[in-house]
């Protein structure tokens, strides 16, 4: 498989992901590309892999968690800390889902969505966030209890 | 579950990629490799430079230029254990310290000779031969290593000879027959004579023995002259005088008398930052703005009251150390006072007796001979009293001694032993 073909299968899927992720079209692609271009650097060796679309995520997934903790720190530094509110503006969601969503932190969004979107189990999640399965089984326990009380028990 | 699942691919499937996102991840891609590329070429020329850097320092190295001693620095906490490594002998020495160049320590002898000798090893490099005594130190600069002879000529060898005698690169006449030491600054030579003379040569000047002509003279009591601020400083008539380095033929004197308070001058002058310091026969240190040159007449900055000073002080650390006839080692502080006021000692130690030579102050320790025969080390920490932290029987008179990165201790003794010390004798 070339890495244009790769490109096409995966990016769709990934953007949508880190959008999850993010809340944030722009900082989505960004990520994305990094993540991509990344992979391009080492295709000859992502493509033997036996899962190079874990590569993908885990590298798609790491560069957010810099990024984040760039943020965080800049956040810090200014004293102000950037505004969530404009967060998953970017689609047509119900009012109360979008706040739902607007509750969880990056982390708690990015554990559910490599648990629930993605089917990893928290071993693979944990190895992908770079934290231990018992962070990311708290952290996805913490993101449904916080969705369930924003949209009610159904989510639970 | 099902619902938060659904929820979640609802709110993927609604993010498209903009048109042309391969071709972004391509240009991003493309980018980030040239700035990689880039990188990596100036890493490979950081570290050419630091290879070309290293190589040099090494052929440094091999050539004596910046060469260490393997030894642990000499400190307070270490001093007591100095031993020797090695001890050389030569013809009696006067009144001569070694000096130390490019891991070479040169001594002046009595015998005649100048002697260059390896410092790791104490071996004999190279000897040369001058007409008369050599009763003080040599000086060195520009490759040339200078020592006043009794037989009237000053004499200029070159340091790195690779003859087992060397002949000499230049000569120059004083007339002098008591061989004050010479001073090197600025590509100039001084060395005054018992004739009355302060001659200023300069350092290159002819080869194969060639006689060189001086820059200058001046009127000189024939103590060891000092530069400093654009001036050189001696003594004549009694009296410190200052002469511009830039003098031509025959000087005068800048400013003719400094006034000490009609009390005569008993030490060669030393200068340290703006001020020059200098002893008189009754006991007075005088301490004096350099600034003094250029006026008309200028009282002291500060006097500190000793007994008789005959070397003269050493500069360090912000304090004045001097010898007193009476057998003291005194610091005073080198900001004492502006107004002319009396000096207060920073401390006093007591020496076993009268020192031999300028004390020498390195790694907060200052190191003094002592007419007994005994080398001591005293902390440059010391409070009111002082007392020293090490001491060695050498049996006779040594010289003021010279350190190797402060890390090797050489010294001089009347009787004509060069001996080195380190830390526990370890080598050099």
């Amino acid at each position: 498989m070339s890495f244009e073909d790769f490109f096409e299968i995966e990016h769709e899927r990934l953007l949508g992901a880190l959008y999850l992720v993010t809340g944030n079209r722009q900082e989505a692609e960004d990520v994305m590309q990094d993540a991509f271009v990344s992979v391009l650097q080492r295709w000859d060796l992502v493509q033997s892999l036996a899962s190079p679309t874990g590569y993908l995520y885990r590298t798609a997934m790491n560069t957010f968690r810099t990024r984040y903790r760039r943020a965080k720190l800049a956040a810090r530094r200014v004293l102000a800390p950037g505004s969530r509110s404009d967060e998953f503006h970017e689609v047509e969601l119900r009012e109360d889902v979008r706040r739902a969503l607007g509750t969880l932190t990056p982390r708690q969004r990015a554990a559910i969505v490599l648990t629930e979107l993605m089917d990893y189990a928290p071993s693979e999640a944990a190895r992908v966030l770079g934290i231990k399965a018992s962070t990311v089984r708290a952290l996805t326990t913490q993101a449904r209890g916080s969705l369930a009380l924003s949209l009610g028990d159904d989510h639970e | 579950m099902s619902d938060l699942r659904a929820t979640l691919e609802t709110v993927r499937r609604q993010v498209r990629a903009r048109p042309g996102a391969y071709d972004r991840v391509l240009r991003r891609y493309r980018r980030k490799e040239r700035n990689r590329r880039l990188l990596a070429g100036v890493t490979a020329l950081a570290i050419a430079a630091a290879g070309a850097v290293f190589v040099i320092r090494a052929l440094d190295d091999v050539r004596g230029g910046v060469l260490r001693p393997a030894s642990p620095v000499i400190r307070s906490t270490n001093v007591s254990r100095l031993s020797p490594v090695w001890t050389a002998r030569v013809g009696p020495i006067g009144h001569a310290s070694p000096v130390l160049a490019g891991g070479t320590v040169f001594v002046s002898s009595l015998d005649g000779h100048l002697y260059a000798f390896d410092a790791r090893t104490g071996e004999v490099s190279w000897k040369g031969e001058t007409g008369g005594a050599i009763n003080r130190p040599p000086a060195v600069a520009g490759g040339l290593v200078f020592v006043h002879s009794t037989d009237g000529y000053l004499y200029a060898f070159a340091a790195s000879c690779d003859e087992a005698s060397c002949d000499p690169v230049w000569v120059g006449n004083t007339g002098s027959s008591d061989g004050a030491p010479p001073i090197t600054s600025d590509g100039v030579v001084y060395v005054s004579s018992s004739t009355g003379d302060l001659f200023a040569f300069p350092t290159s000047c002819g080869t194969n023995g060639a006689t060189c002509a001086p820059l200058w003279t001046g009127p000189s009591d024939g103590f060891a002259p000092v530069v400093g601020r654009g001036f050189v400083w001696d003594v004549d008539s009694g009296s410190l005088v200052a002469f511009s380095t830039s003098c031509s033929t025959l000087c005068r004197a800048v400013h003719p008398t400094f006034q000490l308070g009609g009390r005569s001058v008993s030490s060669e002058p030393a200068v340290g930052g703006d001020v020059v310091y200098v002893g008189s026969t009754d006991g007075g240190l005088f301490a004096l703005s350099t600034a003094c040159a250029t006026g008309r007449r200028c009282a002291p900055l500060w006097v500190g009251e000793t007994g008789s000073i005959l070397e003269p002080p050493a500069i360090a650390n912000g304090a004045v150390y001097v010898g007193t006839s009476d057998g003291r080692l005194i610091a005073f502080p080198t900001y004492c006072a502006t107004d002319g006021g009396v000096c207060r000692p920073l401390s006093v130690a007591d020496l076993p007796a009268l020192l031999t030579s300028t004390p020498v102050v390195e790694n907060g320790l200052v190191f003094a001979g002592s007419e007994d025969g005994s080398l001591s080390a005293f902390p440059t920490s010391c409070g009111r009293t002082c007392a020293p932290v090490w001491s060695t029987d050498l049996g006779v008179r040594p010289y003021s001694p010279a350190l190797w990165d402060g890390r090797a201790l050489f010294v001089t003794t009347h009787d004509g032993r060069v001996i080195a010390f380190t830390v526990a004798g370890r080598d050099i």
